[in-house]
């Protein structure tokens, strides 16, 4: 039987939710714009007008989607379930925190928009030293991430007041993986935060004359590749959590799921050099280091793999299939809340086939910096992680509303989803192959003085463009359906918290024991960053003075 | 496969493990295919990195 | 914690596969030379790469039989020297530096793919078999004509 139904979401809670669920979509259709701009100028079909660079653009597309987009909904999605989960109910410091975060996180942003779309950060959002954009845009990424620190701690709050009332309990699945995700993100971010407070606003200040380029691209990938995790994190909750509920199933396996959680606060982070591979100024037994760590990370993801399918499979059995594959019939297909997140799911094995070929030490010379990149993680985060965004906020919006969900607006999601995979297709689809055949990542409209190589892209850039728009009208969709949604019929929809399967075994108290997690995590981030950090802190590379290059 | 199925226990309980053991080839079957695909594609670019060499 | 028999199969399997990458990256960057660009740390101070030798001339010499030395600038937007020729076989051995920003040095179809950092000198080496014009162009955004960043080698 189901968990005694909760009494109707609080209303509340649900307005920060939904505030940033909100601040989301909007931030997805600005950088939508522009990314669909940016396809057409490379596709050869338009140029833009004198006032907007191609890389104001992009640096704008780059920020409102791998940035805002993300962590709005991150912290939007994790505070739903955490006040579904611990108590039903924010205490009044999580919602405190909740939204000074928010607060703060806006005031970056706007401020960060408005640096960039004047043309004085056109820096992209990896904003490597020393192309110097204004300071201003240094001190908004900095808002935004305190913003977040505080998002977190009221996580973090609420659930270390549940665990004191509720001894001995272990907590609810959703609870402790949105521990894991900000934990994961606090320690992350800690890279970045030093790159831009103690190196880049005093540089871009004018208060120190030069910076340090290798330790500031060390700090900024010790926080950028656990990003991505910050990222995929929230969509595994989706997966382990939501969708066996969705599906009429049972959670496979508590205990497994927590433990790849663990896992994956223990090796997002001391990977960083896996991006810095073709760099000079790191040596090749520290690359390889980070390289055999990156490896480790790819664990959990199998274990996922598994979990999930067998989650189906017991599903399929329970209710009478038959087969190696009967189970895939009985899954509800035209559920949009189990279909998008589904695609998300599927797509991610060819997304995480290419980030194991990245990541892998003197290979990486094939597809670093070339539009292979792009596609991968316009499979990663812009297809699996956003169609099971996509996904959740159709029973999401309707939970924390008071309304529900029409078969209309579900029937619109499944067309939004189909096209979005459509628009994918043509447009990773050709980064991926076009890459391979050398075409350069983060560049606008060139033939290089008509250079065959460079004509032979052509083809693969037009569809690129095509892809583009089709995703572009994915985006118009999905904006239409979240408006939809917000002025759906009132009524009562139950938060769809999984429960777990009977046959899975009792969780060992150990995955919950926060000193040993963070221990581990702390001392190989020692081991693999100590020594070549500190050894660029001492023999540094001369310092670099500032440049604006646009 | 083990002979555990000769045993004859009441429905739930002790033939749990027994159930789980066959009934997990599906998803079996599935992450292999995952792997193949992983496997297939790193050894595609591996090949195409030692080409250019 | 119990694990089904199956997923620990699968996971071994798994495991398994990426240990053989690893031993298969680790054997070739290790022992076998085959390695990510730029292990020898070489820096120079990147405000006076225009004064500190051999930057100060950027120039390709022939240092052996059939083996060159490339020594080139990266600036936004362009690379010094040009033109670049050298004749089908050559092994070339790139040494490169920045005067201003980040940037790339891709020659497509080739696995000649690194970073160029103020600060720091690139190393990277090439054996062009093939006669053409080999395309080299800038892949780490650099600024306003970054697409527009390039140079060519001619492999006669």
């Amino acid at each position: 039987m189901t968990d005694s139904k909760l009494s109707t979401f609080d209303r509340k809670d649900g307005q920060l939710v939904i505030a940033h669920v909100l601040f989301a979509f909007a931030a997805l259709l600005l950088g939508g714009i522009a990314g669909m701009l940016q396809g057409m100028v490379k596709g050869g079909t338009i140029t833009l007008p004198a006032n907007i660079g191609y890389y104001e653009l992009l640096t704008a597309h780059g920020v409102l989607m791998a940035l805002i987009f993300t962590t709005y909904f991150i912290v939007g999605f994790l505070y739903s379930g955490v006040s579904q989960t611990l108590g039903g109910r924010l205490l009044p410091l999580t919602k405190k925190l909740g939204w000074i975060g928010y607060w703060l996180m806006s005031i970056g942003t706007l401020i960060g928009v408005v640096v960039i779309l004047l043309g004085k950060a056109s820096v992209l959002y990896t904003f490597y030293a020393p192309m110097k954009a204004s300071p201003w845009f240094y001190v908004a990424l900095a808002l935004v991430v305190i913003g977040s620190w505080l998002s977190g701690f009221g996580i973090f709050y609420q659930y270390v007041q549940w665990r004191k009332a509720n001894k001995g309990k272990l907590s609810p699945l959703f609870a402790f993986m949105s521990v894991i995700t900000m934990l994961l993100w606090q320690i992350a971010t800690i890279g970045v935060a030093i790159e831009v407070v103690v190196q880049l606003i005093p540089w871009s200040f004018g208060w120190v004359e030069t910076v340090n380029v290798v330790l500031s691209r060390t700090l900024f990938w010790f926080f950028g590749h656990p990003l991505v995790y910050f990222w995929l994190l929230p969509a595994y909750i989706c997966w382990y959590v939501i969708i066996p509920k969705i599906i009429g199933g049972k959670i496979f396996s508590d205990a497994l799921a927590r433990m790849s959680f663990v896992l994956f606060l223990l090796f997002s982070i001391p990977v960083g050099f896996h991006h810095q591979l073709m760099e000079p100024g790191i040596s090749h037994f520290w690359k390889y280091l980070q390289v055999v760590l990156t490896f480790m990370v790819v664990i959990p993801s199998l274990m996922t793999a598994f979990s999930l399918f067998a989650t189906f499979e017991l599903n399929g059995r329970s209710k009478g299939t038959k087969g190696l594959f009967g189970w895939v019939k009985v899954l509800p297909w035209k559920d949009v809340r189990f279909f998008a997140p589904f695609m998300g799911m599927l797509i991610f094995i060819p997304a995480g086939a290419g980030g194991l070929i990245n990541a892998s030490n003197q290979m990486n010379a094939v597809v670093h910096n070339t539009l292979w990149v792009t596609g991968h993680f316009h499979l990663t985060v812009a297809t699996s992680v956003a169609l099971t965004f996509f996904g959740i906020v159709y029973w999401l919006i309707p939970v924390v509303t008071g309304r529900v969900l029409t078969p209309r607006l579900n029937k619109l999601g499944i067309i939004q989803t189909i096209i979005w995979c459509v628009g994918m297709f043509f447009m990773s689809g050709s980064m991926h192959t076009v890459g391979l055949l050398g075409s350069p990542r983060r560049t606008a409209y060139s033939t290089y003085d008509d250079h065959p190589d460079a004509i032979m892209w052509i083809p693969y850039h037009v569809a690129m463009a095509i892809g583009g728009i089709i995703l572009f009208a994915g985006v118009l969709l999905i904006i239409y359906n979240i408006i939809a949604l917000m002025r759906a019929p009132k009524g009562e929809t139950e938060y769809p918290i999984g429960e777990v399967s009977e046959a899975s075994e009792p969780t060992p108290r150990f995955l919950e024991n926060w000193k040993l997690w963070i221990a581990l995590t702390v001392i190989l981030i020692v081991i693999a960053y100590t020594i070549p950090v500190i050894d660029q802190i001492n023999n540094p590379t001369p310092g670099s003075p500032g440049y604006v290059t646009w | 496969m083990r002979d555990d199925r000769s045993v004859s226990k009441p429905h739930e309980g002790h033939s749990e493990p027994e159930k789980k053991e066959q009934s997990l080839k599906g998803a079996f079957a599935s992450v292999m295919i995952l792997g193949a695909f992983l496997a297939i594609t790193w050894i595609g670019v591996f090949i195409l990195f030692v080409a250019r060499d | 914690m119990h694990m089904h028999r199956l997923e620990k199969i699968w996971l071994t399997a798994g495991v398994s596969m990426l240990v053989v990458f690893l031993l298969v990256l680790g054997i070739m960057t290790f022992g076998r030379g085959i390695a990510p660009p730029n292990e020898h740390i070489h820096r120079i101070d990147p405000t006076k790469v225009s004064e500190t030798p051999p930057f100060d001339k950027p120039q390709i010499t022939k240092i052996g039989d059939n083996v060159y030395k490339a020594v080139m600038v990266a600036y936004a937007f362009g690379y010094d020297p040009i033109p670049m020729e050298v004749p089908a076989g050559a092994t070339v051995h790139f040494e490169i530096t920045s005067s201003d920003v980040v940037h790339g040095f891709e020659i497509p179809g080739t696995n000649v793919n690194v970073m160029v950092t103020p600060g720091e000198v690139s190393h990277v080496s090439h054996t062009f078999d093939k006669p053409g014009e080999y395309l080299i162009l800038c892949n780490e955004y650099c600024g306003i004509a970054h697409e527009m960043m390039k140079t060519t080698l001619v492999v006669k």
